[in-house]
């Protein structure tokens, strides 16, 4: 069976979503929870640590997709880091890094922040 | 000593449309094509194909209705690995799905509408077949020499 997980932690103004296993239609609603409680309470500036996660499908695209603008728009953004190349690789095939941060390692997504 | 494989080999798997059937379907894939002797890379594309077809079926041909079967077939022949895909759900049109325009998708906080278009990028060809009211099928090609 899919196995995914979401956990959230606070680094000094930042959230960082750790991920794990395996990301898909079905598991996808887990991120989107996540995501949303951080709107409802103005947490606009996200780091996703990819470093557990195993696979992601367009479902799991389609969650990004549907969050980072809102985030811009408070002055945030969702920045990605520490993919593996295999997830990376579908970010890539859809032109994803022309349009989103994502740095190999969780320091350099929030060092862009403090810039 | 090694066994030569036999020309062509075929997988079947049947499983209700429910997302969390995903996971079977992408282990069944896994399992027959890595069996088949077929690259993990190669495999690993054939997977999310295999997916996005399985959750598109589940979403749109079944509407989420979990009492839908979907049937997976996986063959290997001639350098080429066919998965057919077969579901009694809603009937679409492939040639009406527009290529995503990712910038303007980003600024409508469209989340969908990118299954179809990874599907064509992922195989070699991706072919659409419904006969209304009784059955649709969805050929998905893959090279694999």
């Amino acid at each position: 069976m899919a196995d995914f997980n979401a956990k959230v932690r606070v680094f000094e103004d930042l959230n960082i979503i750790d991920v794990k296993g395996y990301l898909d239609a079905h598991t996808a609603p887990e991120l989107e929870n996540e995501l949303t409680n951080l709107i409802k309470s103005n947490k606009y500036k996200v780091v996703v640590n990819f470093k557990e996660l195993e696979y992601i499908s367009s479902a799991g695209l389609g969650v990004f997709m549907a969050y980072i603008e809102s985030m811009r728009e408070n002055n945030g953004d969702i920045k990605l880091a520490e993919m593996k190349p295999g997830v990376y690789s579908i970010f890539d095939l859809l032109g994803f890094p022309l349009l989103y941060d994502i740095f190999p390692s969780e320091e350099e997504a929030i060092n862009k922040f403090k810039q | 000593m090694k066994v030569k494989p036999p020309d062509e080999r075929t997988f079947e798997l049947k499983v209700k449309s429910s997302l969390e059937n995903l996971a079977v379907i992408r282990d069944f894939i896994s399992d027959s094509a890595l069996d088949s002797g077929i690259n993990k890379e190669v495999v690993d594309r054939i997977i999310l194909a295999v997916d996005e077809a399985s959750s598109n079926i589940m979403r749109h041909a079944y509407k989420d209705r979990p009492e839908g079967v979907i049937t997976v077939q996986i063959s290997v022949k001639n350098n080429e690995c066919v998965v057919t895909l077969i579901d009694n759900g809603i009937g679409f049109s492939l040639e009406k799905v527009r290529e995503p325009n990712m910038l303007s998708y980003l600024k409508e906080k469209k989340r969908g509408g990118l299954g179809i278009h990874l599907m064509k990028i992922l195989m070699d060809n991706v072919d659409y077949s419904s006969i209304d009211g009784e059955y649709n099928k969805l050929v998905l090609t893959k090279k694999i020499n």
